[in-house]
């Protein structure tokens, strides 16, 4: 089922690899390879068993197997032996001790030859049963699955043992796409991120006051949540063009709008996001999240995170992503993402739409993972629409704990702190 | 069944039979295989009108990825054409003679 999976390991094509295909043509996975990359040094042993051949007798010797592999690998020195869809092997003859034997003869050999084997064999019910020696004879097992999930297809692996070596023992997600495989970032127990001493703007003076003075800490998580039409993504983008002015790299995910129509949309607040996709400072990708499972979303966001190496990150909204699955499930993935991030010092700033009958409280409940929570609100007063802001919470920051009431116009959001006195 | 099997018998090859025996070592298992083989052909063949080449994969493991050997012993037909594989010890008379077609048809 996932045969090809590990082929390519990059640590395998540096040193030579022999592959033993029992299913698929050497044509076929060279192909495959070709799409990763250029340079692998793979020989290829096609041990396709003819379905045509007779056999006779009950006495059959798999030495041959064990007699090209030494020869494969004599010829390329290759210090890698990939042996895939082993269980073809079982299949393909009747005698299972005869097929046991022969390839416990080449887990033998490998180890006193120190060649690195890996095998793959497809799952079945009786997998044990069919191939149940393989347990015992390999040092290492990885298993390989994959789930649906309300229609979504999640892959997950999950190292079974690792002899002479502590292993996780979770089931960690993982996605296969034209790079190869990618996992995610698992989430370190230990928070040792370490805290920049400078400070990101919000792109408004006001809102600056309200948090103390000079913005938020570089390098912190930063949630901007409230109702539908509250000014969110105005407010996370003049965040992205603040910090382009002062020469920071902005990274911005909008889940909702196309870019296009994202930069129209706030240049109607004054905003001039443009020049900073021309000059590379400003970054917006637009994804809709139904595509694609939790997982698979943050493994794509945190390689384009690794690639693009921003110092801000927006997720417009963050909420977008939580459709998709479970609410643990996506807490899981945004404190994993958020770590991720504060690993690599980058400043993140997510907002969250919250219902309108949430009565402006969080539905996501990851209060405790941010360090400053900006909220918005709307309030219908004397038959009129009323935006207001306040500072919830922001850690390390002497802020203001004032409501203050605020107008979209023309020249971005204006805060008044005067107001309410 | 004995019936058609000597009815295929009687039809004789009438291309010269060059068959191919792939083993690893003298094993029991090769050197039965390869008596079996010889007993079969002396039987279905007109003397002087085959060949059997013994290739011994220990000393070519080369022959062996080429021709794609799997299991040890294998009979190659390699002559004349349609190429047929038998795999084992070939103690079953008349899969070898079926498998390897050593009639006319």
């Amino acid at each position: 089922m996932f045969a090809l999976s590990f082929a390519t390991s990059q640590e395998a094509s540096r040193s030579g690899a022999v592959y033993l295909t029992f299913d698929e043509s050497p044509q076929r996975l060279q192909g495959y390879i070709d799409r990763w990359t250029q340079k692998s040094k793979i020989t290829f042993i096609d041990v396709r068993p003819d379905p045509e051949a007779v056999i006779s007798g009950r006495h059959i010797e798999l030495s041959p197997l064990f007699i090209r592999i030494e020869n494969a690998i004599k010829k390329s020195g290759a210090k890698y032996l990939i042996i895939d869809a082993i269980d073809t092997l079982f299949e393909a003859f009747e005698h299972k001790s005869t097929v046991h034997l022969g390839l416990a003869r080449v887990f033998d050999w490998c180890r006193q030859a120190g060649i690195t084997l890996l095998a793959t064999a497809g799952e079945s019910e009786n997998y044990r049963t069919g191939t149940g020696i393989l347990d015992y004879a390999c040092d290492c097992a990885i298993r390989l699955s994959q789930d649906m999930n309300d229609g979504l297809m999640s892959r997950s692996i999950r190292v079974l043992k690792n002899r002479g070596n502590g292993h996780g023992t979770n089931s960690y997600p993982y996605i296969i796409d034209a790079d190869g495989i990618s996992l995610i970032p698992i989430t370190s127990t230990q928070m040792s991120a370490k805290a920049p001493k400078k400070h990101l703007s919000m792109g408004n003076k006001t809102l600056d006051q309200m948090l103390g003075g000079k913005g938020v800490w570089r390098g912190s998580t930063v949630m901007v949540s409230g109702q539908s039409g509250t000014g969110k993504s105005l407010l996370s983008a003049r965040v992205a063009e603040s910090a382009c002015q002062a020469g920071l790299k902005v990274l911005y995910f909008s889940f909702e709008e196309s870019p296009d129509q994202f930069v129209r949309d706030v240049a109607s607040a004054g905003l001039r996001l443009r020049e900073f996709i021309k000059s590379g400072a400003l970054t917006i990708k637009s994804e809709r999240p139904v595509e694609r499972g939790l997982e698979e979303h943050i493994i794509r966001i945190s390689r384009l995170v690794e690639a693009n190496e921003p110092d801000v990150v927006v997720f417009d909204p963050i909420s977008a992503i939580g459709d998709m699955g479970n609410a643990q499930a996506f807490k899981n993935v945004v404190i994993r993402l958020c770590h991720h991030m504060k690993s690599m010092g980058v400043t993140v700033i997510m907002t969250e739409l919250l219902p309108d009958f949430a009565d402006n409280y969080s539905t996501l409940n990851i209060s405790s993972l941010v360090d400053s929570w900006v909220r918005l609100r709307r309030v219908e007063n004397d038959g009129k629409l009323c935006r207001q802001i306040y500072v919830h919470k922001s850690r390390g920051m002497k802020t203001s704990n004032r409501i203050a009431n605020f107008e979209i116009t023309t020249k971005g959001l204006e805060i008044d702190l005067n107001q309410n006195e | 069944m004995r019936s058609v099997l000597d009815q295929l018998i009687n039809r004789r090859l009438k291309d010269y039979l060059v068959l191919e025996v792939y083993f690893a070592g003298r094993t029991p298992t090769a050197v039965q295989a390869i008596s079996n083989l010889e007993k079969i052909c002396a039987e279905v063949c007109e003397p002087n009108a085959y060949q059997i080449d013994l290739i011994n994969i220990i000393e070519n493991p080369d022959a062996a990825e080429e021709n794609g050997i799997l299991a040890t012993p294998t009979v190659i037909r390699r002559a004349p054409t349609p190429i047929r594989t038998v795999i084992g010890d070939l103690s079953d008379k008349e899969e070898v003679i079926i498998g390897l077609c050593l009639f006319s048809t």
